[in-house]
């Protein structure tokens, strides 16, 4: 049991990663010097790498905000919109605000929090009011949001003298502390970590944890002895939009230092791959992020230097998707399972 | 102008009605595939490609259908042999399609934005010649691609093959598959031939975006296979539920395009009306099926 | 006339895994052509399992099989259906999405060209639904009464070219009227040749209809002889019925614990419950028997507050309780154990800890500050266990590897620990073996002496065996009150209903 749960993503990465090289093999005019800076680029210096640890912190947000979806049995599809939209609304706060106060910081990622998880509740009460699968929903407004979120980088919020769509920067003060300079590296990586942890407490040793795991495996159960199933799956989803969110705005403050338009290209989606593919184990997400982080920096520094096209990331990315739930390895053949009916 | 609204309409709905249908196929035995839009996105590049270079549609549309039919397998393999969880399957399926797409054009073609095909054989447009007289009835009735029709043949062919033995069974398996079981049906080889229609569906789907253009572009699909998934879901197992969302899904992405045109609206939020009218016939859908009930859900 | 054996089984033995129950220890059985079968015993005693292993649902770890004198090896039921037998399920297997007609050729359409060819299906079966009286070819099933599914299965295995017709307790969900007519259609399916084996309770029944009786007893065959020899006695003693112990303490009647007073339940429009009131006192057991669902088991939903009643009032002790979460209502001493064992009462995928505390992880002193105290929480899962002697290797360990009896130990150990006021139990004893059985109506009656229980069923036995007073249940309503005390047998309890049907 143990066994299998271990080496099912450990053969999941293997996989993803011959199917990798296979590819850019086959694609590339030299292929041993575009699979030497694929896999080998992100660890070549210290500028790499700490951009490669500072790229899974947002995949290590949406991974748990995935996870903590997962945990009361819940589907947040919209993870997407949720970290896009919400980091945009909290820029805009941003650049409203005093700056160079912690305060300030804290107050613009609640308030991304808020946004991100109302997104994601509105789907959890279409579930429960009108039993509409939160599936589509939260994808559906997710993607509105998406769109919402494109206007408004480009229209009202748009800095005129910006060559892209994008707001005006934030000011350096309320950005976050940088940790392995010149890399992108900063303190969002140690709050996603703590946040994770947390989690994973709460899970273990909460009373809230008790109940999303019985809500999760068996929501009838859960009903029938008194816990509130429908409160926990709203409180599941606000959160998990509010995590996906606060991601979003980590970034921005930790990287960007201000909204582009479309900047979360696919950090949210990839959360759920993120979750899934170590079980759902909120300790664990981090390698996970790191894994995926590894990937797309691989993909970046060989497009950097011998213009692979980075698009075979996301079809690695797809191929890790679709192998992360798999079960590769046999199980015993449950014969002889029929119960007594 | 509404009858040019209508008749556009009629040719936005019609991808996304014969997708989902596909989808509806695979619903109906109980397992609702959703790799819809990253299928269909890459039958838009293959087929067009594909004309393009053998200068003939028809080969373009069969290869699409083929190669499509074998991804709706891929994502069944997966989920019956591998026991994967066939919904996160269907999300890398579009995850990976979406990257596929963008690497076979930069690699076939070097080029990764909008790419043009002059040389792509017309596809033959059917005119009646007795409805030309009529404004109102040419625009509605004539002048339809020999694709359109393909389409609406195919639609037929759907609601056809509910009728049959095999289309009985589809719905047995999806919902009681025990009862299936005991009764000795193959419930396996049902369920792949869901699989296959749902593929050959969003193959032609997915064509129907790309040829008659002319072009290819990464966002084409531009969320059409998750309006598709939405039509099956609503539609349910009865065809003439999906062809009605269908339409109206069609119609409001008519809409969208007219209001680009002739408005001044920001592009995003014409994009989005499509969603948002999806979402509120969602809405008013759920409300009415909850007051049917008229009882707590 | 000797008459020719169609099928004959020899020395069939079956253990199920994982729970290790041992259902069939030697069944003997032989059909012959052109006659009816009964298959008696009492709950557990391995009947279902045997006509499955017939109908090649289960396969046999010992045991022989013949048909028409060859030995067969069933892998599937389409192998037994081949030789013609099929086997009528007591839960019915009909999708009900689809109207009968389809139900009736699933499976072997008739088509033209590549279409169903309904024409040429219903010249096909025009004279059978004649003679079943067939109808309602075009309604949903789902919209028929019980007695029209089972004509429909009974139909159906026709169709298939059915010599053997199994049927699983046929006549559990009938009213009298329906009961005769199902037995008149037996008996003209037998003239035609047909081999039928049929499941009961009731040995009046039996006698009456049956040309052979095979008693199963703890999964063994323990008579098998032709009506003519037999009488009632001789077949209720082979089935090993308990002689109805006396209650050992006539426990105290007390205060009244629960009242109800005019519950009506609707779902849609279908009125599940109708205006039912009764009192139960603290001391009691009360049975509520339906034959199938009619409405005992929707009434425990409401009374522990999964459903909301559409009018009424609930009282438990002085308070209104009508509007209080589950929560509430298990905190004032009510306890519930559903019908499902396994998809309700049970969370699978938990250990047995986890599933031990669900009704007390949330008090303290076991949750502070929202946080769980798991040493403490262990400690009350042992202690309980110990109390109600679950055997088990580690708390920890997954609850699904418990065995069927223990699992139901561990369910009445979780509702019945904190020494509840009220237990509402749905089928406690089903599917269990004897001795577990004795064990829950031994710890029924312990909670006698500070509370009461309602239990809900459709099992005559367990009625009798565990209650002092039946609530009889019809279509939603109740019927009419029984009290145990002086009644000899469970099969009083068909007879009354039916005289109300």
């Amino acid at each position: 049991m143990t066994h299998r749960k271990v080496l099912s993503p450990i053969f999941t990465v293997v996989v993803a990663f011959l199917i990798c090289a296979v590819i850019l093999g086959a694609t590339s005019r030299q292929p041993r010097e575009t699979l030497r800076w694929f896999f080998l680029g992100p660890f070549s210096n210290l500028y790499y790498f700490g951009n490669m640890l500072a790229a899974s912190v947002p995949l290590i947000f949406t991974g748990l905000a995935a996870c903590i979806a997962f945990s009361a049995g819940v589907f947040n599809l919209g993870l997407e919109g949720q970290y896009y939209f919400g980091a945009i609304v909290g820029t805009i706060i941003a650049l409203s605000v005093p700056t160079s106060r912690l305060s300030s910081t804290l107050f613009v990622l609640v308030v991304s929090f808020s946004v991100g998880g109302l997104l994601s509740l509105a789907s959890a009460l279409l579930k429960l009011e009108f039993g509409f699968s939160e599936l589509i929903s939260s994808f559906m407004i997710g993607q509105i949001f998406i769109y919402v979120g494109d206007f408004m980088l480009n229209g009202p919020f748009r800095d005129p003298e910006a060559a892209l769509a994008a707001t005006r920067y934030l000011d350096e003060g309320i950005g976050l502390a940088k940790i392995l300079p010149p890399s992108n590296l900063h303190v969002g990586y140690v709050i996603g970590l703590t946040l994770c942890l947390v989690f994973h407490f709460v899970r273990k040793h909460s009373v809230m944890g008790y109940e999303f795991k019985t809500v999760k495996e068996n929501p009838r159960f859960a009903k029938i002895h008194g816990i509130k199933v429908e409160k926990i799956w709203l409180l599941a989803m606000l959160l998990s939009g509010g995590v996906a969110a606060v991601g979003g705005m980590v970034e921005i403050l930790g990287v960007y230092g201000r909204a582009v338009r479309g900047f979360s290209h696919g950090n949210g989606f990839n959360g759920i791959a993120v979750s899934l593919l170590v079980r759902n184990d909120p300790a664990l997400i981090f390698l996970s992020a790191l894994f995926f982080a590894y990937l797309e920096s691989g993909g970046e520094i060989a497009s950097l230097m011998v213009q692979t096209p980075p698009e075979i990331v996301r079809l690695v990315q797809g191929i890790v998707f679709c192998l992360v739930t798999a079960e590769f390895l046999f199980r015993r053949s449950e014969r002889d399972a029929d119960s007594v009916a | 102008m509404l009858t040019q609204l209508l008749r556009s309409s009629i040719s936005s709905a019609l991808p996304i009605l014969v997708a989902a249908l596909g989808a509806s196929f695979t619903q109906t035995v109980g397992k609702l595939n959703i790799a819809i839009e990253g299928t269909m996105l890459t039958s838009c590049f293959v087929s067009v490609y594909v004309a393009a270079r053998s200068n003939s549609w028809l080969l373009g549309v069969t290869i699409a259908m083929i190669l499509s039919c074998l991804m709706s397998l891929f994502v069944w393999f997966l989920h019956r042999y591998l026991r994967a969880d066939i919904f996160v399957v269907g999300l890398g399926v579009n995850v990976a399609a979406s990257g596929l797409v963008v690497l076979l054009s930069s690699i076939l073609l070097g080029s990764k934005g909008t790419i043009f095909f002059e040389e792509i054989p017309k596809i033959p447009v059917l005119r009646f010649e007795a409805l030309q007289r009529n404004e109102t009835l040419r625009t509605l009735l004539s002048d339809y691609s020999v694709l359109e029709l393909v389409a609406m043949f195919v639609v037929f062919l759907s609601w056809l093959i509910t009728k049959t033995p095999l289309g009985l069974r589809m719905r047995a398996v999806g919902k009681n598959e025990s009862v299936a079981r005991q009764l000795g049906l193959n419930v396996d080889g049902i369920r792949i031939s869901s699989f296959v229609f749902c593929g050959l569906l969003c193959g032609l789907a997915g064509s129907m975006l790309s040829l008659p253009l002319g072009l290819f572009v990464a966002g084409m699909t531009n969320n059409r296979g998750w309006l598709a998934l939405v039509a099956a879901v609503l539609g349910g197992e009865n065809p003439l539920g999906v062809l009605g969302v269908s339409l109206t899904l069609g119609f409001s992405v008519a809409l969208s395009h007219r209001l680009q045109l002739f408005t001044a609206l920001p592009a995003e939020i014409v994009l989005s009306i499509p969603l948002i009218l999806t979402l509120c016939v969602v809405l008013i859908y759920n409300v009415l099926k909850i007051g049917e009930k008229g009882g707590s859900p | 006339m000797r008459s020719k054996v169609i099928v004959q089984l020899l020395n069939v033995q079956k253990t199920f895994h994982p729970s290790g129950v041992r259902a069939l220890r030697g069944a003997n059985l032989s059909l012959e052509v052109g006659s009816i079968h009964a298959l008696l015993g009492a709950n557990g005693a391995g009947k279902t399992t045997l006509v499955r292993i017939l109908a090649g649902e289960l396969q046999p770890d010992v045991g022989k099989i013949f048909v028409d004198g060859k030995v067969v090896d069933f892998r599937t039921p389409k192998d037994a259906m081949r030789h013609g037998i099929v086997l009528v399920h007591q839960n019915l297997s009909l999708v009900d999405e689809l109207t009968v007609f389809e139900n009736l050729f699933l499976g072997r359409e008739p088509r033209r060209l590549f279409f169903l060819d309904k024409k040429k299906a219903e010249d096909e079966i025009g004279k059978l639904c004649e003679k079943l009286s067939l109808v309602a070819l075009n309604k949903r099933v789902a919209d028929l009464s019980m007695a029209e599914k089972q004509k429909v299965e009974i139909a159906r295995a026709l169709i298939f070219g059915a010599r053997v017709l199994l049927l699983d307790e046929p006549t559990a969900y009938l009213g009298g009227s329906e009961e005769e007519r199902l037995f008149e259609l037996l008996v003209s399916l037998k003239r035609t040749g047909c081999a039928i084996l049929f499941i009961t309770h009731d040995v009046d029944q039996a006698l009456k209809i049956a040309d052979r009786v095979t008693v199963l007893r703890e999964g063994e065959t323990v008579l098998s002889e032709e009506t003519s020899k037999l009488n009632v006695q001789r077949v209720i003693e082979a089935m090993g019925f308990r002689s109805s112990e006396p209650s050992s303490v006539c426990a105290q009647v007390g205060e009244e614990l629960l009242r109800i007073s005019d519950l009506t339940l609707k779902t849609g429009k279908r009125l599940v419950l109708d205006r039912v009131s009764l009192s139960v006192r603290q001391g009691e057991t009360v049975g509520l028997f339906g034959l199938g669902n009619d409405g005992q088991f929707d009434l425990l939903e409401v009374l522990i507050g999964l459903r909301n009643p559409s009018s009424g009032r609930i009282f438990f002790q002085t308070c209104d309780i009508t509007q209080l979460s589950i929560r509430e209502r298990r905190r004032l001493g009510i306890a519930y154990v559903p019908k499902d064992r396994l998809k309700e009462a049970l969370n699978l995928e938990g250990s047995i800890l986890e599933n031990a505390i669900v009704n007390v992880y949330r008090e303290k002193p076991y949750a502070k500050f929202g946080l769980l105290n798991w040493d403490l929480l262990k400690r009350y899962t042992l202690d309980m266990l110990k109390d109600f002697e679950v055997k088990t290797v580690s708390v920890a360990q997954p609850v699904r590897t418990l065995s069927g009896g223990n699992l139901q130990r561990l369910i009445l150990a979780r509702e019945l620990f904190q020494r509840p006021k009220l237990l509402l139990a749905c089928r406690p004893t089903s599917g269990l073996d004897v001795r577990v059985q004795d064990y829950i109506a031994q710890r029924l009656q312990q909670l006698k002496s500070y509370g009461c229980a309602l239990i809900a069923t459709n099992d005559a036995e367990e009625a009798f065996g565990l209650c002092d007073r039946i609530l009889i249940f019809s279509k939603g309503k109740l019927k009419r009150v029984l009290h145990t005390e002086g009644l000899a047998e469970p099969a009083v309890l068909f007879s009354s209903v039916g005289g109300e049907a």
